[in-house]
């Protein structure tokens, strides 16, 4: 046996699935201090997410590998890559990209929640790339843990039971278990040395100085510094400048051989040439054909986004240009409103990716800006044959040019105690759910399948899913295919005047309510102007629901004590400081929350 | 052009369960600490004499609180006399004091007359025992009535301020009080809306639920009914808060309106000179002590805040200042300002505004109707700069 085969067989490429907040990233944390790869001064808590961002919603958006040396019981020395994978739906497509630079994952599943929507969808797709799964049941320190039951639920889904390890990150127990069965259980990389290289990217980041680092796995070949090297997708080549691997932090190697983890810099000055899932191949001895799985991120979710201050344009186009070097799934375009003039139409892979993207671009730019609600992309055949996208609501054509509209459907799997199926089947009706099916997972937990438009997930139907069930209903969806669907757009006018920001595309018998109810919604919003304000819903030329906004009658400030005019003026200016956030339109101001309010209904 | 004169006396009773302005309680200051104030104003007014040579004439003072009656009025002739010495008064001058209700003895209102105090403001602010208690006055509406009446045999400029909006209230109790201030017929009223301001003990209240705001049309309500009573009476709306018989206008108010310079003297008082504006340490101990330290501010010598205002500011101000009063805003009386410069700017906006009648426009003259005085915070947004 060779030098590199004898090293391949020592190395264990894993990864840590499960539910969020199942304890997915002390877990990880655990085990770099356990084989003493971070010392426990150094380890902040939850090491692996490393933005702010990311730990304040202790979530992961962006995976990284971290390289770990273990000695087994055996004796034997082993090298573990931790490949850390997203824990949100939104970046499903990055998390399969992960599973597949992995032999193994260990699923790991809360003592006393047991299997939820994303560990079902995690754990497909870790099948689907052919894992060795560890069950891991964690928490057991927890008073309310009930491994035994976890055990029949794991059985239920296909797991063996008796292969599930007890842990807990917290006290430490289980987490030797877990690192040597990581060594047995998980088979060994095969990749050979000596085929031509092919590095699956599965992941990437931006560095101001050193360019885009591709973190990589290497499936077949080596890759040394100083090699011309070329992305399959993009078809583009550069020359090795940089190889290195985490142990955490960033550690610089000569090169990296079939079976490892680690990052190529090369140079790359565009976050564009480098795709998730691409694979990259030696310039001069190219593979004959990429690795399986690859597709480019598209965006699901798309709003517009506004800068309150007009000036502020420019200032928002440098910070998208920004974030996208790190974010290629982030597309953005320029469009205008009448109501909020110009801005971007942007495209997300999901609603938590927007939200990240907003909040990213109001903290670390301090933009301030104005959102629109999220809308889907509409297929829209028209009366003359063509066809085109439509993700801007206020873009939608007349109706008389429509033939038919189509919008992207979902397939939605939610478990719930049985006792809650009654209220979540109603509420997926009500969301224009289509039932696919029902099974059992224990005795007292349902999984429902329900196929629904992504419009109406976007709207509230998460939160309503969790008030309905007392929280424990978990929920994951993946995008299944368009439909056609009776829709209609719908204005608002306020003050007479249609404001195409608040346009929203929403299905044709609900068009009347949901009218009423964003006008009503609206009433409350928008505050008292000097002037009745009328709002009102219309599809086409029809008015559908009318709200009136009392003029203001009283607006005066305090007496002003012994001349003190200053406190006035500052008080003055302040006011106006407020009013600079809202948008005017025309003689009516509205706040920036106005445009987000089509988002909510009432239960 | 005429100096005005403000001296804050910050003490009182206790405090007013709205109130939040600088006071302190009485029990708080010795003799000493009371005489020593005395010696800081008068230190202060000494010092602004020789800065301000040019501008020795007073045409009004006004003696504001807190409470100045507890001072002593013994120690409020000690001031009057140090402004006499350091400046003239005009002839005609207009004094003013500050008075609560419980103030208005023989012996106090005596001192107050010999002390040269030609205008009384008795805060009166209701003869409704119940909105009393809510307000946290302190007095009756007995103790008011035998005050006014007290008051109205002592002097033929009297004002009275009264309030509404208070929590719960009601049409009736705010009618029946602005009848019963009109039997007096004080040549002055000052009618405010409570304002609930942050950190207050009503403020408190009302955050554990046990007092209520009232709504903004019971306070709108209360403007218009007062607004229509007085409208055909002989009483002039000269200002948003303020109305008096002919020739019993505030002179030391309206020239904060009307922009004229004023000095501020005491902890917390604000001044308006030159362009500058200042307002004192607020704490009167540390106020004693700063002017006494003689380590202050040159101009300014107690001052916490000073500021030069920029030409935007000044002509801000010129313009919300002018537009409290009836008499308005002459549009080519904007410092720093032309008029075509303030038309070409705001000329849209005011038209409109005079389109929904909140808005009048005489020659190059605006001002705000009562519908407009009713909204002026609305309207004085749109001239921020």
């Amino acid at each position: 046996m060779g030098y590199y085969l004898k090293m391949q067989s020592k190395i264990r490429n894993f990864c840590i699935i499960a539910h969020i907040d199942h304890g997915k990233s002390t877990l990880a944390d655990r085990i770099l201090e356990d084989t003493g790869t971070v010392s426990q001064r150094e380890m902040t808590s939850q090491l692996l997410d490393s933005m702010d961002l990311e730990r304040e919603r202790g979530i992961t958006i962006k995976m990284q590998a971290v390289r770990l040396n273990y000695r087994a019981k055996n004796g034997e020395e082993y090298i573990l890559n931790l490949i850390d994978t997203p824990g949100h739906v939104d970046f499903s497509y990055e998390v399969s990209r992960s599973l597949a630079a992995c032999e193994g994952a260990l699923l790991v599943v809360d003592a006393s929640q047991g299997v939820e929507a994303q560990t079902l969808a995690n754990l497909y797709l870790a099948l689907e790339n052919d894992l060795e799964i560890i069950p891991v049941i964690n928490k057991i320190d927890l008073p309310s843990a009930d491994p035994e039951r976890i055990k029949r639920e794991l059985e239920e889904i296909g797991l063996d039971p008796d292969e599930a390890i007890l842990a807990s990150a917290k006290t430490g127990e289980g987490i030797e278990d877990i690192l040597e069965a990581v060594v047995e259980r998980i088979p060994p990389p095969t990749g050979s040395e000596e085929a031509p290289l092919q590095a699956l990217i599965f992941d990437s980041a931006y560095d101001s100085y050193r360019g885009v680092i591709a973190y990589v796995r290497i499936v077949h070949g080596r890759v040394k510094v100083g090699d011309q090297i070329t992305f399959m997708a993009s078809n583009k080549s550069f020359e090795v400048d940089g190889l290195g691997v985490f142990r955490p932090k960033l550690v610089p190697v000569d090169s990296l051989g079939a079976g490892e983890v680690g990052c190529i810099i090369a140079g790359v000055k565009n976050v564009k040439d480098v795709h998730v899932g691409d694979t990259i191949t030696s310039t001069e001895r190219p593979a004959a054909k990429p690795l399986p799985g690859y597709r480019k991120a598209t965006p699901m979710v798309f709003s517009g986004l506004y800068p309150v201050d007009n000036d502020a344009f420019t200032a928002l186009r440098d910070a998208l240009e920004k974030l996208q070097l790190n974010d290629a799934a982030l597309e953005f375009e320029p469009e205008s409103s009448v109501a909020l003039g110009f801005g971007f139409r942007c495209g997300f892979l999901g609603l938590l990716h927007m939200e990240i993207i907003q909040e990213r671009l109001e903290r670390e730019y301090g933009l301030e800006l104005i959102t629109t609600a999220p809308s889907v992309r509409y297929r829209v055949q028209k009366t003359d044959g063509t066809e085109l996208y439509v993700d801007n609501p206020a873009l939608l054509p007349k109706p008389q040019e429509i033939e038919a509209i189509f919008e992207p459907y979902v397939t939605g799997s939610i478990i719930v105690p049985q006792d809650f199926v009654g209220p979540v089947m109603e509420l997926a009706q009500d969301k224009r759910g289509i039932f696919q099916n029902m099974e059992y997972l224990d005795t007292t937990r349902v999984r429902l399948v329900y196929e629904l438009p992504l419009s109406e997930i976007l709207m509230d139907f998460f939160d309503k899913l969790k008030s309905r069930t007392k929280g424990y209903a978990s929920f994951d969806y993946q995008f299944s295919g368009y439909k056609e669907s009776k829709l209609v757009k719908l204005d608002i006018l306020v003050n007479g005047k249609p404001v195409d920001a608040l346009s929203t595309i929403v299905h044709q018998d609900k068009a009347y309510p949901r009218g009423r109810e964003l006008a009503k919604k609206l009433k409350e919003i928008i505050p008292s102007q000097l002037f009745e304000v009328p709002i009102q819903a219309a599809i086409g030329n029809k008015i559908i629901a009318r709200e009136t906004i009392r003029a203001l009658r009283k607006d005066v400030l305090a007496k002003c004590y012994g001349g003190d005019i200053t406190r006035k003026r500052k008080l003055l200016e302040k006011q106006k400081e407020g009013k600079r956030r809202m948008k005017a339109l025309g003689n009516v101001e509205i706040p920036q929350e106005a445009f987000m309010a089509v988002l909510q209904t009432d239960d | 052009m005429g100096l005005g004169l403000y001296v804050h006396i910050p003490i009182c009773r206790a405090k007013c369960y709205y109130c939040d302005f600088n006071s302190f309680p009485l029990h708080r200051f010795s003799e000493a600490d009371l005489d020593l104030y005395v010696l800081a104003i008068e230190y202060e007014l000494r010092h602004y004499a020789r800065i301000f040579p040019h501008q020795h004439e007073i045409t009004s003072v006004y003696l504001g609180g807190g409470t100045p009656p507890l001072l002593d009025t013994a120690r409020i002739v000690l001031i009057m006399e140090a402004i006499a010495k350091y400046f003239s008064l005009a002839p005609e001058c207009e004094i003013t004091v500050e008075l609560n209700p419980l103030d208005c003895t023989d012996d106090v209102l005596r001192g107050l007359k010999k002390a040269g105090v030609n205008r009384f403001s008795l805060g009166v602010q209701s003869f409704d025992d119940a909105t009393l208690t809510k307000l946290g006055r302190g007095h009756t509406a007995d103790q008011a009535h035998q005050a006014v009446g007290k008051l109205r045999e002592t002097t033929d400029n009297l004002s009275l301020d009264l309030i509404y909006g208070v929590p719960d209230d009601s049409d009736a109790r705010w009618q029946a009080d602005l009848e019963t201030a009109l039997r007096y017929e004080p040549e002055h009223l000052s009618l405010y809306s409570l304002q609930v301001e942050e950190d207050t003990p009503l403020a408190h209240l009302i955050e554990q639920g046990l007092a209520r705001e009232v709504s903004a049309d019971i306070q709108a309500d209360q403007w218009e009914y007062a607004c229509d009573r007085l409208y055909p009476t002989e009483y002039i709306h000269y200002e948003i808060s303020n109305w008096a018989k002919p020739g019993k206008e505030s002179r030391h108010n309206l020239g904060y309106w009307l922009y004229q310079p004023y000095l501020g003297v005491g902890a917390g008082a604000a001044g308006f000179m030159e362009g500058y504006r200042y307002r004192n340490l607020g704490d009167p101990w540390v106020y004693t002590a700063t002017i006494r330290s003689g380590q202050g501010d040159k101009q300014f010598p107690a001052a916490e805040l000073i500021e030069k205002l920029t030409k935007e500011q000044l002509a801000f101000e010129r313009i919300i200042l002018a537009l409290r009063t009836k008499y308005g805003l002459n549009m080519e009386t904007i410092p720093g300002m032309s008029a075509a410069e303030f038309w070409r700017r705001y000329g849209e906006k005011i038209i409109s505004y005079q389109q929904m009648g909140l808005i009048w426009r005489q020659g190059q003259t605006i001002g705000l109707t009562e519908s407009g005085m009713s909204l002026s915070n609305r309207i004085f947004l749109t001239f921020v700069p």
